[in-house]
């Protein structure tokens, strides 16, 4: 028979204390381990950062301002360049495509009294005129792949200030939190970056909350890869605390217009790829991307910037390089021929 | 079934196939059919049989007129089909396993869930152990998802008969639930036969069942014959084979009309298998447990059970093959030699119509509930109000923001780990730590970490779905035992020694029985190998204790032999003080028969017995539920403790043995040998302990 006391003071695993069994689930689950919590009002030099109140309590906003080369697509070529793609009208495939060029048709214009195609020309013509660019999107999307140059186009018809440039750090795949979501907005000549960090995990509402408020009604957003993931994976957390839907965006996904237009010579199509290879980039002691859950948990536990001072460097200079590569992708579009 | 439409909440326990589903699908469809928007979640436990049951559902659904689809989601959905059956579906067909993974991408099922008026948990019975409690723990967290899309659905458990239909649908839902207890299906009347082997002492009882499969055969039954494992099933299936005539009419059983059954069929074999039975091409079928679920063969002539199969629920189940509309059936029952089985061998009554055992399910478990928990918190961030809801404390959830798995937020924690739980979380085991069994390198079943240490020894050979398996190396680190398949018809049985000390009971119960918190120690110094039963060799192991906290039910008698409340009338009883063979051998049997009363494995529990034991101080008898935490055991014995002890005695009464012997107080895991051993003392000791509680 073992001694008394060795027999009691035991949690409800096979032998083990509470510290091991806290341990132990650490384990199973991935926890930071038992340490102590960090108090968000701990000094922590993380640079020229401002606290912002949200509806779900603050968190910190860093701000920084860059200059931004950025030309938008001129509108009257762009509306020709639409109202030129026949095969986004129902109906019409390449051969009768064919047979009303031959006819003398150029655009739309020459299709609005068509008996068959006349009523869907109208309306493409009207949007363009309006400049509905929600409209245009959606359309243009139904008939065209996503990496269509025709998308960046609409970018003729946008407002400047609606471009958010968007790229977050989380804790992993699939559904586990957000901590770092970096939006850039146009402000003049420059952007401006905007990162709004969770110092807890326990802030991640309030970073979720600081974006809605952020967002314009109508954004366009631009990502790489965010179809897939930065925009899903903000949807599901903002549902995960009941934070009501993100609006609809226009959503331009620069990963699709790069595998497009370089994926014959690059293999590997990763922004870190693109980058190095089309905007001759090289970042010095840039953080590798599986690298940034380990990084913030280790800010976490320690309360030390150190860790994390590198992965938001990494995530300002994602945000920017949205723009240079759009800057590239617009180029083509915006020269005429 | 008013009740259902009214919105009540139900469970529907009937015999087999006795049209439950039926009663209960048609009013949900109606209501389906009047409500387009309006959804149904239909639970079954295993994938193969909601495939099984999609067609009935999708034909009752096309005659009432339900306008959404009616498929079945799960694992083996092709992915370019869900977000299609996400939206459009109104009834889907699931299983727990999925659902668990599923409740975290609640937005993406938003419509689906927002609908959600009905959710059925059908073979409800199925849900016991450990499973079922996992699987209790699901329907909470299924429940709170539902309630925040705003659906607040009547809950069906369809089961088969269970002892307390009411606590398992209340267990296993967490709220309370009306009984519909019925069974109406049309079956001629059974006749049941007890047949006992030692009637006939020159023939193995292997032989006699042999014997009376192909009587059954040779004069027209269509005979079902149920067996413990599958080599039993084709051992008997061919020993029937070569004693019938080759090419005789089908009628009077023919060699070709003799096939045996077990599962991991595909379902082209098992329909072969239904169409034989139906046609009445097939005259025998010797099968595993497995025919037991989802294989419709239709009423056969006999029914005939060799050994008893766990439990009286399994044996109705079992039974209630036998029989169609209009016709007479044969039940024929025949024990093998252990004390369960020699208990119904002189009550072939409460076979047929005695009480069901209560199946046991624990969704208090605290361990499993930290763990449910931790999938709620990321499924919706917790809220201090919905721990109890979840079986947890703020304590809990303190806990585990401080092993950094939950972070504060305001009202409430977010999940905060790094793996999603609903991975890290299995619905079929007790501890986070897991030992995958591998065969051939592939994982043949997942355990948890106790029991492999104590069922996964190098040696040990186990069955899985009726086939033996023999375990070479475990090694609990990464958590893998390899193990091959076994043919040569050895079986093992791990000797034990217990150790249990009282940690907890609460003071004001009888001093004469309790039931509180123990910590047990159990040691495997040995074990045996078996060839048909008989001991061939015992093998030394070394291995380290098992060691866990549990729940236990005790009794306990004065140093003379008197319980706390016994008069001096039943003193005689007792012919001696409690003596160590006598507390032994009450020990022994009441372990046996703990599956009378709590629907679990003979395994789930051990026992400890001591002249002075040093927490109560008394000659005491301790039975223990062998999970550690307790699934539900223990509180169960404690609240049926006069039923459980009554029917030891009667065993012990029953048994025609002089010295004790298998049938009644020796038992094949006893690591000390089943020594000392007083068997007369033992039925005094209960005896008297039971009169005394009596009055
Ligand atoms: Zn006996
Ligand atoms: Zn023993």
């Amino acid at each position: 028979m073992p001694p008394r006391d060795r027999m009691r003071n035991r949690a409800y695993n096979s032998g083990v204390d509470e510290k091991r069994y806290l341990a132990s689930l650490a384990r199973a689950f991935g926890g930071a381990g038992v340490a102590p919590a960090i108090p968000p009002a701990a000094p922590v030099p993380l640079g020229a950062g401002e606290e912002v109140p949200t509806a779900y309590g603050p968190c910190l906003a860093l701000v920084s301002a860059h200059p931004a080369r950025l030309a938008f697509p001129d509108r009257s070529l762009s509306t020709e360049a639409v109202a030129q793609a026949f095969s986004l009208l129902f109906g019409i495939g390449p051969v009768r495509e064919g047979g009303l060029r031959a006819a003398g048709a150029r655009t739309f214009a020459d299709l609005a009294a068509h008996p068959r195609y006349g009523p869907q020309a109208r309306g493409w013509l009207s949007a363009l005129a309006r400049g509905d660019l929600a409209l245009l999107h959606d359309g243009i999307s139904r008939r065209f792949s996503p990496s269509h140059d025709l998308l960046l186009h609409l970018l003729a018809f946008a407002d400047r200030e609606d471009l958010v440039f968007l790229d977050i750090e989380t804790l992993g795949l699939s559904s586990l939190p957000a901590f770092l979501i970096g939006i850039g907005r146009l402000n003049g000549d420059g952007i401006e970056v905007r990162q709004y960090l969770a110092r807890t995990l326990g802030e991640e509402p309030a970073i979720l909350s600081a974006l809605r408020e952020e967002l314009p009604p109508q954004p366009i957003v631009i990502s790489y890869n965010g179809k897939a993931y930065d925009w899903n994976h903000l949807r599901g957390r903002c549902a995960y605390h009941g934070l009501g839907p993100l609006p609809e965006p226009v959503h331009l996904d620069l990963l699709f217009f790069a595998r497009r237009r370089w994926g014959g010579e690059l293999h590997d199509c990763s922004l870190g790829a693109v980058e190095r290879a089309v905007l001759g980039v090289e970042r010095e002691l840039d953080v590798p991307g599986e690298y940034v859950p380990a990084l913030y948990e280790n800010y976490l536990r320690t309360g030390s910037a150190a860790s994390l001072l590198p992965v938001i460097a990494h995530n300002r200079e994602d945000v920017l390089t949205l723009t240079r590569l759009l800057s590239v992708l617009l180029d083509r579009v915006t020269r005429p021929g | 079934m008013e009740r259902l439409i009214s919105g009540q909440d139900v469970v529907v326990a009937t015999g087999p196939s006795s049209g439950k589903t039926l009663a209960m699908a048609l009013p949900i469809v109606a209501a389906l059919a009047e409500d387009p928007t309006a959804t149904a979640l239909l639970l079954y436990p295993m994938k193969a049989l909601a495939q099984d049951q999609l067609g009935k559902w999708t034909e009752l659904a096309r005659a009432l007129g339900v306008e959404g689809r009616v498929d079945v989601y799960d694992g083996d959905t092709p992915s370019h089909r869900r977000p299609r059956l996400r939206a459009e579906g109104q009834i889907l067909l699931t299983n727990p396993y999925a659902l668990h993974q599923y409740l975290e991408w609640h937005h993406r099922w938003a419509p689906f869930f927002k609908g959600v008026r009905y959710v059925v948990v059908d073979e409800g019975h199925w849900y016991r152990g450990v499973f079922g409690s996992g699987v209790a723990l699901l329907m909470r967290r299924l429940g709170r998802v539902l309630a925040r899309y705003g659906a607040d659905p009547t809950y069906a458990v369809a089961s088969a008969t269970t002892g307390d239909a009411s606590l398992l649908g209340e267990r296993l839902l967490g709220r309370p639930v009306a009984v519909v207890d019925r069974d109406g299906s049309p079956q001629g009347a059974r006749t049941w036969w007890a047949w006992d082997p030692d009637l006939d002492p020159e023939r193995s009882p292997f032989v006699q069942a042999v014997d009376l499969c192909r009587f059954l055969v040779r004069q027209g039954s269509q005979t079902l014959a149920f067996l413990p494992s599958r080599r039993m099933a084709e051992a008997l299936a061919q020993a029937v084979k070569e004693r019938l005539p080759e090419g005789a009419t089908p009628d009077s059983g023919s060699s070709s009309a003799v096939a045996s059954y077990r599962a991991g069929y595909r379902p082209e074999e098992r329909r072969e298998l239904e169409r034989g039975l139906r046609e009445g091409t097939l005259r025998l079928v010797a099968s595993t447990c497995a025919l037991e679920l989802g294989v419709d063969v239709g009423g056969l002539d006999a029914v005939v059970l060799v050994g008893y199969p766990g439990s009286v629920a399994s044996v109705r189940q079992q039974a209630g093959r036998a029989g169609r509309s209009g016709r007479d059936a044969l039940v024929v029952y025949l024990p093998q030699e252990n004390p369960l089985d020699r208990y119904f061998l002189r009550r072939p009554r409460e076979l047929a119509e005695g009480k069901v055992e209560v199946p046991v399910l624990n969704p208090r478990h605290k361990e499993l509930a930290v763990r449910h928990l931790l999938c709620a918190a990321a499924e919706f961030p917790l809220r201090r109000d919905e721990l109890p809801l979840l079986g947890a404390e703020e304590e809990d959830a303190t806990s585990l923001e401080k092993a950094g798995l939950l972070a504060a937020i305001p009202n409430g924690w977010s999940y905060a780990g790094r793996v999603r739980p609903a991975e890290a979380v299995s619905l079929n085991a007790l501890t986070a730590r897991q030992v995958q069994i591998l065969v051939a390198g592939e994982v043949l079943e997942t355990w948890d970490e106790h029991r492999a240490r104590r069922e996964a020894f190098p040696g040990a050979v186990f069955l899985h779905q009726g086939e033996a398996f023999r375990v070479r190396s475990l090694d609990l680190e990464p958590g893998i035992a390899v193990a091959e398949p076994s043919t040569d018809g050895l079986t093992t049985k791990a000797l034990t020694l217990e150790e249990a000390r009282i940690e907890r009971a609460p003071s004001g119960a009888a001093s004469d029985l309790g039931l509180g918190t123990v910590s047990i120690r159990e040691t495997i110094p040995a074990y045996k190998v078996l060839d048909r039963g008989r001991v061939v060799d015992v093998r030394p192991l070394d291995l380290p204790p098992v060691e866990f906290t549990s729940e236990g039910v005790w009794l306990t008698w004065g140093r003379d032999g008197s319980t706390s409340r016994s008069g001096s009338q039943y003193r005689d009883l007792t012919l001696a003080t409690p003596s160590p063979g006598g507390l032994h051998g009450a020990e022994h049997a009441l372990v046996a028969l703990v599956p009378l009363i709590a629907l679990c494995e003979p395994g789930d529990v051990g026992g400890v017995s001591s002249v002075h034991h040093p927490d109560t101080g008394r000659p005491t008898v301790l039975v223990y539920d062998a999970f550690p935490g307790g699934i539900g055991i223990a509180p169960l014995l404690y609240a049926r403790v006069r039923d459980w002890v009554a029917r030891t005695v009667d065993l012990l009464s029953s048994c025609p043995c002089q010295e004790g012997c298998p049938r009644c107080v020796l038992s094949p895991r006893c690591g000390s040998g089943n020594q000392p051993m007083d068997k007369g003392a033992a039925w005094a000791l209960l005896a008297a302990w039971l009169a005394a509680h009596d009055g």
